[in-house]
């Protein structure tokens, strides 16, 4: 069942970034601390043995008792994850880093600039392993409730602080302090609250497309409770009304007929479908195995259809068009992006066309300035021809929904796909490559983000370097 | 032209020209990414590199040296902690001091093919106001993956302040026929395909492992120095 052969890959996802963080926390501090870092470290060991022991059962065949049995170890071993992740709070580790304020800036700042607000909010690393969102004044003011609120705070687990693909969330979290900032920001009813759920997660899609989907799903997977994923709360509607919110959306918008492109390679549908299916099969096998099921009276009696329309108008008010994923999303871009992760380069910026256009019609201009200047032509005209040579390999800024959406992609088809398939005979090596695959990921993705806001910041200075909304109008 | 009379004149060219250049970025056979102003970048035989995010400070006050003799699993401990990574993020600044010598990033990721090897050059823009870019290690192997690190010197009387994304350098490249060891393939290839730069790492040439054997064997008074009569 490949939602538990996911699971697995998840796990010992977080236990290297675990290690990675008690590791780095280890240099930063010195010697004084080794019993407690190596006390961090067994217990990683322990829960990596768990996990490799449970996948190895994943390779041959298994009773519906044996396949309930395994899926209750994996949920055990989330759970005693979550409990060593809050003890992380032992160790003395970074603040967030300058990477994450670029994303934030890079994403938001258009927003507000928009709604004529102040972008500035905190990004704070969370002991517990939560994506999550609140003031800060409500309790650090001594009268929060005379005193405006003016420090909004987006948390993110401390062992996802370098990992990109993470900091979708906090697109959907930053949505939560435009909500509050606004007129109408009482959440009297339950309805009200799950309005702004929804809200805050379109907007979010808007801006990144299919990455915020993957990003939701994986925490999703990896966190929830068993009933949890069919459950609904006063604050929050089920996650399953939300994800198929989500894929609908993806689905009835104008992306759709772009999406095809990012499909990955191993015979999996699109990356938003492919983790619409997880989710589904995760919550068949937590009916079929452990006994869990939706309870629709836990859901209000609410028109689903309209409920999405609603979040998607409003969203779409928020976020400038040229901010949307849909305007600029183009399937050649991400056949290139893909392309270059898979050798390991940076995806900062890319080229305006197709490479094999850029190509074709660079090399007829090449040609044409050779035959000038063989026959010792005009200079004026070499150099005319130099400078719309020079622009064909000019590179333009890519989009933070652009480079998550490529990097969710390039690691489920490059990195998790090889481990899903080899789940039960896992070696060291392979996990040790596993681990150098994830963490260079990290680093390609986070300077491509920094790259790419350079890159936009140049822009009125650099001419030639259109942003993506022009670039649009004039590929259509 | 035929394409063997190209391939000729490919391969007797000393220095790429513009053309050449852009002929191989368009055919992806060299890769520099990011490239945000090929007008300005792209001169008749060199192209503008720009300075990247990442640099390396040196922390002098806890060493007196950095002694090659010492085990190397310590050694690597301490060239590690011998520099402390600094990240100036887009528009932030870094004040180069006079005098002072730090590592950099390009913000520039290259991949080289096979038949080009490069040299990294200052640019007189910035060598007028005294920084030098790389104090002896210009050279760029053919094969080579990854940003470039500077070795940026100020020279000058007064500070430099530096940004990320400004042009500071420039590179030329200049072909040779297929070389067999590519950077990626050279025995202890240390710099390979990295993303910020890089501190020294000559800890881990080889030489050092026969000068520590040797000088322990001394230590031990199994051997004494040549020419030491003591």
């Amino acid at each position: 069942m490949d939602v538990l052969r996911y699971a697995c890959v998840q796990l010992l996802e977080r236990l290297v970034r675990a290690e990675r963080y008690v590791t780095v926390s280890h240099l930063d501090i010195g010697t004084s601390s080794d019993r407690i870092v190596a006390a961090f470290r067994g217990r990683i060991d322990a829960l990596r043995a768990g996990v490799l022991e449970a996948a190895a059962t994943l390779g041959s065949p298994l009773s519906r008792e044996e396949w309930g049995s395994v899926g209750r170890t994996i949920g055990r071993l989330f759970n005693n994850f979550d409990e060593l992740h809050l003890r992380l709070a032992y160790i003395h580790g970074r603040w967030t880093t300058p990477e994450i304020e670029v994303f934030v800036r890079s994403v938001f700042e258009d927003i507000a600039q928009t709604l004529k607000v102040t972008a500035a909010v905190s990004v704070v690393p969370s002991d517990k392993y939560v994506f999550e969102e609140f003031d800060l004044d409500l309790f650090l003011r001594p009268d929060p409730e005379s005193t405006p609120r003016g420090t909004p705070t987006l948390f993110l687990p401390k062992i996802e602080v370098d990992n990109p693909l993470h900091w979708c969330s906090l697109v959907h979290e930053f949505a939560h302090t435009l909500v509050r900032r606004s007129a109408h920001s009482e959440h009297s009813t339950v309805m009200d609250s799950w309005r702004v759920e929804a809200f805050c997660d379109q907007v979010a899609l808007q801006i990144l497309g299919p990455s915020y989907v993957a990003s939701f799903v994986d925490y999703m997977l990896a966190t929830a409770a068993s009933e949890f994923l069919e459950e609904s709360s006063e604050t929050h509607p089920d996650p399953r009304l939300r994800v198929t919110s989500m894929v609908q959306t993806l689905e009835t918008d104008e992306v759709r007929s772009l999406l095809s492109c990012v499909e990955p390679n191993q015979g999996m549908p699109n990356l938003d479908r492919f983790f619409y299916q997880l989710f589904e099969d995760r919550c068949e096998f937590e009916r079929q195995h452990l006994g869990s099921g939706f309870k629709t009276d836990d859901r209000p009696d609410i028109d689903v259809r309209e409920f999405r329309r609603t979040a998607v108008d409003r969203a779409k008010e928020l976020v400038p068009e040229s901010l949307r994923i849909a305007t600029y999303f183009e399937p050649s871009k991400f056949k290139f992006l893909q392309e270059r992760l898979e050798r390991g380069i940076p995806i900062g910026t890319y080229h305006e066309n197709p490479l094999s256009q850029v190509k074709a019609r660079g090399l007829e201009e090449l040609g044409a300035i050779r035959d000038v200047m063989n026959e010792n032509g005009d200079p004026n005209t070499v150099a005319e021809r130099l400078d719309t040579l020079r622009a064909f390999v000019t590179e333009h800024p890519t989009t933070a929904g652009e480079i998550l959406t490529a990097g969710w992609l390039y690691k489920i088809d490059s990195i998790y796909a090889p481990m899903i398939e080899g789940i039960a005979t896992l070696s060291e090596q392979r996990i040790e490559e596993f681990r150098e695959k994830i963490f260079r990921l990290d680093d390609i993705l986070r300077s491509s983000i920094e790259t790419s806001y350079l890159g936009k910041l140049f822009v009125d200075v650099l001419g030639k370097v259109k942003m993506h909304d022009e670039r649009s109008t004039a590929a259509h | 032209m035929t394409s063997d009379l190209q391939q000729h004149i490919d391969n007797i060219s000393a220095v790429l020209n513009e053309q050449d250049l852009v002929r191989r970025l368009l055919s992806g056979e060299l890769v520099i990414t990011p490239i945000l102003d090929a007008r300005r970048q792209i001169g008749p035989t060199s192209i503008d590199i720009r300075l990247g995010f990442d640099f390396d400070v040196f922390n002098i006050t806890k060493r007196t040296h950095l002694d090659p003799l010492a085990d190397k699993d310590n050694l690597r401990a301490v060239v590690r902690e011998y520099t402390s990574k600094v990240h100036v993020p887009p528009m932030g600044q870094f004040i180069l001091h006079p005098g002072e010598f730090v590592l950099a990033s390009t913000l520039e990721y290259f991949v080289l093919p096979s038949t080009l090897a490069a040299r990294l050059e200052g640019r007189s823009t910035w060598g007028r106001l005294g920084l030098q870019v790389h104090s002896t290690a210009g050279f760029v192997d053919p094969g080579f993956e990854g940003i470039l690190t500077f070795e940026l010197q100020n020279m000058g009387k007064g500070p430099l302040t530096l940004f990320p994304g400004v042009r500071i350098a420039q590179i030329c490249f200049f072909t040779t026929a297929a070389t067999a060891i590519p950077y990626t393939r050279k025995e202890g290839a240390k710099y390979h395909r990295r993303l910020s730069s890089a501190g020294s790492m000559f800890h881990e040439d080889p030489e050092f492992d026969a000068i520590r054997n040797y000088h322990l064997r001394v230590a031990e008074g199994q051997t004494r120095f040549p020419g030491d009569d003591s």
